[in-house]
């Protein structure tokens, strides 16, 4: 019995050997690929250092964080070192959100640090955290020169990359008179008239001072004061006086605000 | 005195009047000159990077530098320079001292030329600065001014003319090895100016002419049939056109180590041939071609200086050679890694951009980027950028795939418990030999050949199937690979991801399938098909 069992292990084994010798193994064929000429002198080009390093070679992959877009608000500012000038960059990174480094603001034509950092944590005026929209908030220096003002923002990330983009600010100081027209255009004398006055102003609407019509035409006050209706918006009643020649009038306007700035224009209506 | 009046009025009868330049067969405001135009029978039009292209083409000149003296003899000679200034445009500067004489000397003309151009790339205009086609197309315009010219013949009161005339030329660089340009000569009107005024008759016109060149490397043309990093073999077409005559010229010129040049050309009016050699920022030329006003043949020579600093901007001495301290990587490295960091620092005033993007530098001038590679070969740029100019410098990388080889693990495991000397020696030999197909195995996944794992481990010892084989040699031999639109054997339909390479070895006639109309792609492979199949890729290529 046991030879029995020896002999058949003897076998299985001179078996496997003979057909293990048959078949080609893996590592065999490589050397067999290998071998060929062909083969040989591409494995030759491969390890030199001498053929084949061309711009072909420059991996060109995205690396990159993207700056997606960048938003200045307001678009116009006063140089009075108070309004609050907002920037808010959206950035995304190849990697991930994570794998941004920080995101930074050139604030220099501003008068302010070239370097300010702008957070993404849901504090210091950002919205909301982790949603890859970094904001910052500073003012432009009282002696910045008014103009277009060019505010370079820079992302980077983990790997070293840098991504740049601008916006454009308009530092002004004037405020604008953007409509100026009497409720109607023919009125009789005696009869009451209601101008309105529709302004702008560089940064916020709340900084307008004053909106005035010189009403001298009239044998009225020559600084009436409109009364504020609603942002951007004034309006005066005056009643026409019996006095008045009949013809066109024209009424002067004059807004100023709290940086010393200052716009004119004119209402005309007829008196009949 | 009668007799001396009449034998006067014969003379002055039977000589011709003088007329212009061109009746004669002078050419107006000649500038066939420049030692290595003329040894390439002036087919220079699309070459850049000559000081004669201020003759040919004012288009080449921002791709131009250098300055060239020239002599044939005393009354032929000419000293040109193309003058890069640092401002993005080059300026050319030539002065010329032609003469030359027709039917033995009776008709005999001499000049002196001023030529003053300027050329740019079109990158230097704002709104096209970062345009990759603006940075290779050049234009360039050059006046040319007769300071003096005499027209002198037999039995005739000389005459004496001046006048300017302008060219403008654009050149483009196509790649690498090949460049195109074309130039207008002659280019003004008579009404504007554009004529040779000569002081007892009328004012001559000057006949425009176009000429179209192009210029190629045809050793870089053929890089993967013959690559030589020694010889360059330039080719150089032209063609001209002017009142409604055109003629075509091809210049050849061809170098050693950028050592000695042998050019050689043909036109209509024959055959030219030079010599020249460039050492340094020094070097020497011979030419000897036909003339085409006079169609003798000469010979001029001419030495040239290229200075390697030579511009106007005062650029920062460290900017050339050593604007970046590259700490991390060391050129031509090996590595295993998907991804490399470039370190290093800069000197103040200088930009940079790795792979031509930007990347941080800190308030220290230190800068750390990740550059990721692909298998294989890697090229990385680190371009140092100063105003206009750049100074690139580069790493060679080589990434070599990784491979998990069981038997290597295994074998070394063995190694390290061994205990006699014998053993040691004997495990030792085999892990040498593991490791050299190891190498081998990375060198055919690197190129492509072999697809592995690189979490799981390969077995060189396993058997391969039949499909994975014909797979391994069709990618190895690059045998093109066929749409399958049916179905080849009842084991392989043509949904099979393994079938367009099987139809591939079929159609090359590496392998065959069985009269059963089966393939067996999951087979092992036996030592007798193994021996009919290497026996046939060896013969594919």
């Amino acid at each position: 019995m046991k030879k029995i069992i020896l002999y058949i292990l003897l076998f299985s084994i001179a078996f496997n050997g003979i057909s293990y010798a048959q078949n080609l193994t893996k590592g065999e064929a490589i050397m067999k690929i290998s071998a060929a000429d062909f083969i040989k002198k591409k494995i030759r080009d491969l390890y030199s250092w001498a053929v084949g390093y061309d711009l072909s070679k420059v991996n060109r992959i995205k690396l990159l964080p993207i700056i997606n877009f960048i938003k200045a608000f307001p678009r116009q500012v006063p140089p009075d070192g108070r309004t609050i000038l907002e920037i808010v960059a959206s950035v995304d990174d190849p990697e991930g959100l994570s794998n941004i480094r920080g995101v930074r603001a050139d604030l220099s034509k501003i008068g302010r640090l070239p370097n300010m950092m702008l957070v993404d944590t849901g504090l210091y005026g950002d919205e909301k955290s982790g949603d890859g929209v970094f904001t910052m908030q500073a003012s432009v220096r009282q002696d910045i020169p008014l103009g277009d003002k060019e505010i370079q923002v820079a992302a980077s990330n983990k790997k070293g990359w840098l991504a740049l983009s601008k916006t454009t600010i308009v530092i002004a100081k004037n405020p604008e008179i953007l409509e100026a027209y009497p409720e109607k255009l023919r009125i009789k004398r005696g009869d009451t008239l209601t101008l309105v006055v529709r302004v702008d102003n560089p940064g916020r609407l709340e900084d307008v001072k004053n909106v005035s019509i010189d009403l001298s035409t009239l044998g009225l006050d020559p600084k009436y004061p409109l009364r504020k209706k609603e942002a951007g918006i004034y309006f005066g009643r005056i009643r026409i006086p019996e006095t008045v020649s009949t013809g066109m009038k024209t009424l002067p306007i004059s807004v100023t605000n709290q940086v010393g700035g200052t716009a004119f224009s004119e209402i005309l209506f007829e008196v009949i | 005195m009668r007799n001396f009046l009449i034998v006067f009025l014969v003379l002055a009868l039977s000589c011709p009047a003088i007329g212009s330049l061109s009746e004669h067969g002078f050419i107006p405001f000649y500038s066939y000159l420049g030692t290595r135009l003329q040894g390439m029978a002036g087919s220079f039009v699309g070459i850049g990077g000559g000081t004669a292209t201020l003759f040919s083409n004012p288009g080449e000149l921002p791709f131009s530098s250098g300055i060239e003296v020239g002599i044939k003899d005393i009354d032929n000679m000419y000293g040109v320079q193309a003058y890069p200034t640092g401002y993005g445009i080059t300026v050319g500067l030539s002065l010329i001292r032609h003469t030359s004489s027709l039917n033995n000397d009776q008709v005999r003309t001499s000049f002196s030329n001023l030529i003053v151009g300027a050329g740019f790339t079109l990158d230097r205009i704002f709104l096209l600065q970062n345009l990759d086609w603006a940075k290779r197309l050049g234009v360039g315009l050059s006046v040319k001014t007769i300071l003096g010219q005499t027209l002198h013949q037999t039995g005739q009161p000389d005459r004496g003319a001046t006048g300017f005339e302008l060219d403008f030329g654009i050149g483009y660089k196509l790649n690498n090895w090949s460049n195109f340009g074309a130039s207008l000569k002659n280019l003004l009107p008579a009404e504007y100016g554009g004529k040779i005024n000569w002081d007892f008759e009328p004012a001559e016109s000057v006949p425009y002419t176009l000429n179209i060149g192009l210029s190629a490397d045809l050793m870089a043309a053929i890089k993967p049939l013959v690559h030589t990093k020694d010889i360059k073999i330039i080719m150089a077409p032209n063609y001209s056109y002017s009142q409604n005559k055109s003629s075509a010229s091809l210049g050849l010129e061809l170098s050693w180590l950028d050592f000695i040049f042998f050019r050689s050309g043909i036109n209509p009016d024959g055959t030219s041939f030079g010599v020249g050699i460039r050492r340094d920022h020094f070097g020497g030329d011979i030419s000897y071609y036909i003339d085409p006003e006079t169609k003798d043949k000469d010979i001029y020579f001419s030495v040239s200086y290229f200075p390697e600093e030579w511009v106007f901007l005062k650029v920062p001495d460290y900017l050339e050679k050593d604007p970046v301290i590259i700490t991390e990587p060391k050129d031509q490295i090996e590595t295993y890694d998907e991804a490399i960091w470039i370190k290093g620092k800069i000197k103040p005033k200088i930009s940079i951009k790795v792979n031509r993007q930007d990347v941080v530098i800190d308030e220290n001038l230190n800068f750390a980027v990740q550059v990721p590679l692909n298998p294989g070969k890697n090229l990385i740029l680190i371009d140092c950028h100063y105003q206009n100019r750049k100074v690139t410098f580069y790493r060679k990388v080589f990434r070599r795939s990784r491979v998990i080889v069981a038997e290597e693990i295994e074998t070394t495991r063995k190694l390290k418990k061994a205990k006699t000397l014998e053993e040691r020696e004997k495990l030792a030999k085999e892990l040498k030999d593991i490791k050299d197909r190891k190498d081998k195995l990375e060198a055919l996944v690197t190129i492509g050949v072999v697809e592995v794992d690189p979490d799981e481990e390969f077995k060189l010892r396993g058997t391969i199937t039949r499909g994975e084989l014909i797979k391994w040699i069709v990618k190895a031999a690059e045998l093109p690979i066929e749409e399958i639109k049916e179905d080849l054997f009842v084991d392989v339909p043509r949904t099979h991801p393994l079938a367009p390479y099987i139809k591939s070895a079929i159609t090359a006639g590496i392998v065959t399938g069985f009269p059963d109309n089966t393939f067996r792609p999951n087979r092992p492979v036996t030592d007798e098909e193994a021996e009919k199949i290497f026996a046939k890729f060896g013969t594919v290529k």
